[in-house]
């Protein structure tokens, strides 16, 4: 149920392991996911991009025995988000299942994901197949892809627009006296819109 | 609170070899293995 942020910035690697703490014990008799693979069905909000992936199996790491890191308050799971390069496009996503069936996922930037989270007792071959798999009612993780403009693998022909956030107020009534105008604006353009100072 | 996540590094070559391998093999068991073998090849975590 809870929200999760990625932010690409500065030297950050291309992939990045995110981790979800969810608490599956809550949601489900957990005795109906022994030896089964979880899978995430991913949703970007803006783009529908939806794509299904293997979740890693965080404990043993083996996908024939799949078990997770959980206590009674939360289950640990991970996927692996991969930067929309084009490179790890064609690698990744387009060519091939296999990143996958890794749980990997090349995700778009710039979009809220809504993530569900099923189990399923198909072969690895098929893991992926949501349609055979069983929803966990209620673990409905939301994740925030976004992107800085110092992230060092940004494409020049990768649209990118940011503004920068400031910590004053842009506007202090308080000041104004008989000019009509205060000369304590913050007039840096942080929404792009017009503005100027009267010098009177 | 934040969220956690690390800077990964991928072994394309090793990353490949594992699509060759699996081509070859068809059994769904035997994949899961590779995959599981390979996995910590491809992919580590960034020091």
């Amino acid at each position: 149920m809870a929200t999760y942020n990625l932010n690409y910035s500065g030297s950050m690697s291309t992939l990045q392991y995110v981790y979800f703490y969810e608490n599956i014990t809550s949601a489900i008799d957990t005795s109906a996911l022994s030896g089964k693979n979880l899978l995430f069905y991913i949703r970007g909000r803006e783009t529908n991009f939806i794509r299904t992936i293997a979740a890693y199996p965080t404990d043993s790491g083996d996908y024939n025995s799949p078990t997770f890191l959980n206590n009674n308050r939360y289950w640990t799971l991970r996927l692996t988000a991969f930067y929309p390069t084009t490179s790890n496009i064609s690698n990744y996503d387009t060519t091939s299942n296999l990143a996958k069936r890794q749980g990997g996922v090349v995700i778009p930037i710039g979009d809220t994901y809504d993530i569900e989270v099923y189990y399923t007792s198909q072969s690895y071959i098929n893991i992926l197949n949501v349609a055979s798999a069983t929803k966990i009612p209620g673990i409905n993780i939301v994740l925030n892809v976004s992107v800085d403009e110092t992230f060092a693998s940004i494409e020049t022909d990768n649209p990118i627009s940011y503004y920068t956030e400031y910590a004053n107020n842009d506007l202090i009534a308080e000041s104004i006296g008989t000019k009509g105008y205060s000369s304590d604006n913050n007039r840096d353009s942080q929404y792009g819109t017009q503005n100027w100072q009267p010098t009177y | 609170m934040g969220t956690k996540t690390e800077n990964v590094d991928i072994n394309t070559s090793m990353y490949e070899e594992l699509i060759e391998k699996l081509a070859t093999v068809e059994d769904s068991e035997e994949q899961a293995k590779l995959v599981t073998e390979y996995y910590n090849k491809i992919f580590t975590i960034r020091s």
